[in-house]
């Protein structure tokens, strides 16, 4: 795998990571949110795993994105009030204790991969996950139908 | 195959409640007695299965645990069910969908319990997380139901995703996605990422059962549902996470010290911080979601000690806060539904109104507190009991204060409701259906209060097969 | 070469700026999107974990494809609860919940 490749795909994702959580226009955020995602499925397509990668394109990075922009506008925000400062300075420290914390221990030295088609993706998933497969499948359904049951209106 | 046929009953009748809800625009009624029939027969199922023991395709394991699970959510979603059967229609103005959530949030807590790996454990953790979402954000008309929901849903996403995270650390550590194979890494000595990967689930874990520091959505959450929507927020996600953390513990992460002491100072910070915010409430919600926090304390102390005795303590105190604390919600209902305020200053002279209803809502205040003779007072018997076998005797005392503590304020309500004057006069007319609810759930508090026996010995047999003495 | 190590840091880096997202965001539709890169940055750690170190089972990109289904389900509910929210107040800033006391 190019180091290179990595690399870049990492910057990539960390700046649209970046974006999301700093722009203070929330349809830039948006759209990072997209491409951050979208540089995600690369970093799939370097581990081998080109299922993995289509779906996550496919859900991650356009039907989500999609779907936030749609309640953008429904509920006509543009501008994000920047918190205050006392707000970043503690949320700085966590994600700074958490990183720090957890830095010393992410060296893990496996360097050989192994990669996965979609053949073996598929088999996998109807044989080692079943039951989470249907559990999945009810899991979506009560979102649906809370979604419905919580978004319609009471009818007169 | 009872155990198998119990997670279709329950998937499939939700199903079928969704879809016949929409149909049935004036019969909530009807779908409350099919949703309590259900779980009835999950009950009973679950008592003829008790010892079954089996591995569902690989990942769902048949055992007295899950039996357990199945017993307990069940019997939260019937009384939650019962609850609504007097009033659905009115309160809800027809979707009848709501007992969907109630079958498939119960599914999700007995799928969780009974999990062999970290996914089905992960899917079935947010399950029942999303089925109480949406049963918080239901009332929808009111303004508080839809902001404590959504309170509730931020902080809840945030949390499964730390515990997601934690479940990343732990497989990148153990290189497996199987308790058994999680646990043999542990006993060898655990690997560092993998320990941190545990101390993140705890987190994680700890926000879905309300400990402190990671109680903020409580209150607001309970404060903006209904009542009886409040009392299955209450205990159906408490159960399912109470059970599934021992489960976790003991089939994935062995014994690593790190992660139950830590738990041990999360419960200590609960019942002390819980109680003390209790003290200053005079909204009686957000007074039981304080005092929920406080009872969560207690819990996790029994969960932190572990071994077979401090297991089934932890569970008999599920059992004891399910019936206690869902009646307080119930009595709340009852006396909204006609009219009182759930607050101090409206509970006051509720006695000359509705001596039934107090006298019931009495009860279930009494064994929240820890009164001797009901459900309540045995359990906190038995998690003092169980610290007192370990020697934890500092923590020992401090939980015995903070429950004296727990007394001020329940007897604060009493004393309000049973010994000051009403400022309105005239006679309340309380839902009969909703009185015998309590009825039934006092009948209970006083039942396990005096026969414990059946109760424990059912429960130290399920930790016991877990643990596998 | 690139190890595992490399994947694990940038996943906890991503899970960095989500926790710092979810925490200094003003907008409820801006939080939800920080929690998704929370489940994001865990989705990388498993599909990495299971490529370099569970040649066999490949479980953690399975458990990658879980949390996209979990991420879509989590974010319709969330959405669906914000439009209450919304027809409520009129605004999606997260001051609206926060104001809430009792």
């Amino acid at each position: 795998m190019s180091v290179l490749g990595f690399a870049i795909l990492a910057g990539l994702i960390i700046a649209g990571a970046l974006v999301v959580v700093l722009s203070e226009n929330i349809v830039h955020a948006a759209v990072a949110l997209a491409f951050t995602f979208f540089f995600v499925a690369g970093l799939y397509v370097l581990l081998g795993s080109p299922l993995l990668a289509v779906i996550q394109f496919a859900v991650n990075a356009a039907a989500i994105p999609i779907l936030t922009l749609f309640i953008i506008m429904t509920t006509q925000s543009r501008r994000i009030r920047p918190a205050s400062g006392v707000f970043y300075l503690v949320a700085g420290f966590l994600a700074l204790v958490f990183l720090v914390g957890l830095w010393g221990y992410l060296g893990a030295p496996e360097t050989a991969f192994r990669p996965l088609g979609p053949e073996g993706l598929g088999v996998r998933l109807l044989t080692v996950t079943l039951l989470p497969f249907e559990v999945a499948s009810v899991l979506l359904l009560l979102a649906m139908v809370g979604a419905v049951v919580l978004a319609r209106r009471r009818e007169e | 195959m009872i155990t198998l046929t119990i997670v279709l009953l329950l998937a499939l009748g939700g199903l079928g409640v969704a879809l016949a809800a929409p149909l049935l625009k004036r019969g909530s009624g009807v779908l409350a007695g099919v949703t309590m029939a259900i779980f009835a027969l999950a009950m009973i199922l679950a008592v003829a299965g008790f010892n079954e023991r089996a591995l569902i395709f690989g990942s769902l394991e048949a055992s007295p645990l899950t039996a357990l699970a199945v017993l307990l959510l069940s019997a939260a979603g019937f009384f939650v069910a019962w609850g609504n059967l007097a009033r659905g229609e009115e309160l809800w103005g027809g979707p009848g969908e709501f007992f969907a959530f109630l079958l498939w949030g119960a599914l999700g807590g007995v799928l969780l319990v009974g999990s062999t790996n970290l996914l089905l454990f992960f899917l079935g953790l947010e399950l029942s997380a999303y089925a109480t979402y949406v049963l918080a954000a239901y009332d929808r008309d009111r303004k508080e139901s839809a902001e404590g929901a959504m309170k509730y849903l931020v902080l809840g996403a945030l949390s499964s995703a730390i515990l997601l995270y934690g479940f990343a650390l732990v497989y990148a550590g153990t290189g497996s996605m199987e308790f058994a194979a999680i646990r043999a890494a542990f006993l060898k000595g655990a690997p560092a990422l993998a320990l941190l990967g545990a101390l993140l689930a705890l987190v994680g874990l700890g926000f879905k059962l309300a400990l402190v520091p990671f109680h903020a959505w409580v209150p607001d959450a309970y404060q903006g549902a209904r009542p009886v929507a409040a009392a299955y927020l209450a205990s159906a996600p408490k159960i399912a996470v109470g059970l599934g953390l021992a489960a976790l513990f003991v089939r994935a992460f062995g014994p690593p010290d790190a992660v139950t002491q830590s738990l041990l100072v999360l419960a200590l910070f609960s019942f002390v911080f819980g109680n003390l915010w209790a003290l200053a409430q005079t909204n009686l919600k957000r007074l039981l979601a304080y005092s929920t926090i406080a009872h969560m304390g207690y819990l996790a102390l029994g969960l932190a000690i572990g071994g077979t005795f401090g297991y089934a303590a932890a569970g008999f105190y599920l059992l004891a806060y399910l019936i206690a604390g869902g009646a307080a919600f119930f009595a709340l209902e009852a006396a909204e539904a006609a009219g009182v305020p759930s607050t101090i200053e409206g509970w006051k002279g509720l006695f000359k109104r509705a001596p039934g209803l107090s006298v019931l809502a009495a009860i279930a205040f009494l064994s929240l507190a820890g009164v001797p003779g009901l459900a309540g007072f045995l359990a906190k018997l038995y998690v003092f009991a169980a610290s007192a076998k370990v020697g934890l005797f500092a923590v020992l005392v401090v939980a015995v204060l903070t429950t004296v503590l727990g007394y001020y304020y329940y007897f604060r309500v009493l004393q309000a409701a049973f010994l000051e004057a009403p400022k309105e006069e005239g006679r309340l007319s309380v839902n009969p259906s909703l009185l015998a609810l309590l009825f039934v759930l006092a009948g209970l508090s006083i039942l396990f209060g005096v026969w414990p026996a059946g109760a424990f010995s059912g429960l130290e047999q399920a930790f016991r097969v877990l643990i596998g003495l | 070469m690139i190890t595992l190590g490399h994947f694990l840091a940038l996943s906890a880096v991503l899970f960095a700026i989500g926790l710092f997202g979810v925490i200094t965001r003003r907008n409820l539709i801006a939080v939800l999107m920080s929690v998704e890169i929370l489940l994001n940055a865990a989705a990388i750690a498993f599909a990495a974990t299971a490529a370099y170190k569970d040649p066999v089972f490949f479980s953690g990109q399975l458990f990658a494809l879980f949390i996209m289904v979990v991420a879509a389900a989590e974010l319709s509910i969330g959405f669906a609860i914000l439009l209450n929210v919304f027809r409520h107040t009129g605004s999606a800033a997260t001051d609206v919940v926060e104001e809430m006391r009792g």
